[in-house]
């Protein structure tokens, strides 16, 4: 299951930001080779979805947009450890609903 | 409605972030096997037709994979009919299926007779044919098949999300309440209104199924001697 979950409009762009302090302890940083990823419910790439990666010490930030209104989207965030090279993923289900309301 | 509707209401019953969409989807699925098992033969939407060519010698024909020849139908439930013909042909004969077993059949036809099948056996997930064909004769069969829910939220042509997305979400909530919440008083209730969209689905595929009836006359004669079978004896033509 997704680490978290969050609803979004089909025209609203957020920032996503992931921190892998606690899945990395013997890192100090993640390094460039960290991706940020989407696949649609039916499981395929749906990269539109994810704008500007960007990396700042252990967390790992996107910009989240677009998306067709309906849809689920898991966006998968893979940090990589500059010091051991080791992945750590965290996943993000992202609902793209023009009409929901609050949780 | 659209999977991804049907999945958002299912969610409103359990708190929108309190149930994760894989258990969602095993739930969806739950809720169509069940529908679908429920189904005397199969429902309207699980009609499908299968073509292909015997092999000559060949007796028997793996129904859900494609080895040795086989038809390849992973999805298969049950048959309604099978027809077959000389590839030369344009006419459809009839081939009985489902009214004698394997063991029958086995004591009707000697275990080197090979002309036009004029008998289908389907034994457990193998189609056996009655005589061995001696040709590449054309088959087509009316079938059955086990279907599953879209694979995307917002795909449509979908008949059972379409039409019955009630019986879709009530049975999603049965397996949810049963199997995730553990809370029977639940599952019970959301069950009672399962069995409610079964009957008309049950009722409609009925209407249906009288209303699509297709009636197909085997051609027989002296221009098609060959032996045909009928329950509990043999007739030669």
């Amino acid at each position: 299951m997704a680490d978290e979950v969050i609803y979004k409009h089909v025209n609203a762009e957020s920032k996503h930001t992931v921190d892998f302090t606690d899945e990395l302890p013997d890192d100090s940083s993640i390094s460039g080779a960290s991706t940020v990823t989407a696949v649609d419910s039916g499981d395929t790439a749906a990269s539109s979805v994810v704008g500007t990666v960007s990396q700042s010490g252990m967390s790992l930030s996107a910009i989240l947009q677009a998306g067709t209104d309906g849809e689920d989207y898991l966006v998968t965030f893979t940090g990589r450890g500059t010091t051991t090279s080791r992945d750590a993923i965290k996943t993000v289900e992202m609902r793209v609903r023009n009409k929901t309301g609050v949780i | 409605m659209l999977l991804g509707e049907i999945k958002d209401v299912v969610r409103q019953q359990f708190g929108k972030i309190g149930w994760p969409t894989n258990m969602i989807d095993f739930a969806l699925a739950s809720a169509r096997r069940d529908i679908e098992k429920n189904s005397e033969g199969g429902y309207y939407w699980m009609r499908a037709t299968k073509t292909w060519n015997a092999v000559a010698t060949q007796q028997s024909y793996s129904i859900t994979t494609s080895a040795s020849n086989g038809l390849n139908l992973p999805n298969f439930k049950d048959v309604r009919a099978i027809r077959v013909k000389e590839s030369t042909s344009t006419i459809w004969s009839d081939v009985s299926v489902g009214e004698v077993t394997l063991e029958e059949a086995e004591t009707m036809y000697s275990t080197t007779e090979t002309t036009m099948p004029a008998l289908a056996i389907i034994d457990n997930t193998t189609l056996t044919l009655f005589p061995i064909p001696d040709a590449a004769y054309n088959f087509k069969m009316w079938h059955y098949e086990w279907t599953t829910n879209p694979t995307s939220n917002t795909a449509t042509a979908d008949e059972l999300c379409t039409r019955f997305p009630e019986a879709l979400i009530y049975g999603a909530l049965v397996w949810g309440a049963d199997q995730y919440n553990h809370d029977s008083q639940e599952a019970d209730r959301w069950a009672a209104k399962l069995r409610e969209q079964r009957a008309l689905i049950h009722r409609h595929s009925l209407e249906r199924e009288r209303q699509d009836r297709i009636t197909l006359y085997p051609m027989s004669g002296p221009y098609d001697g060959r032996r045909r079978t009928s329950m509990g004896r043999q007739v030669w033509v």
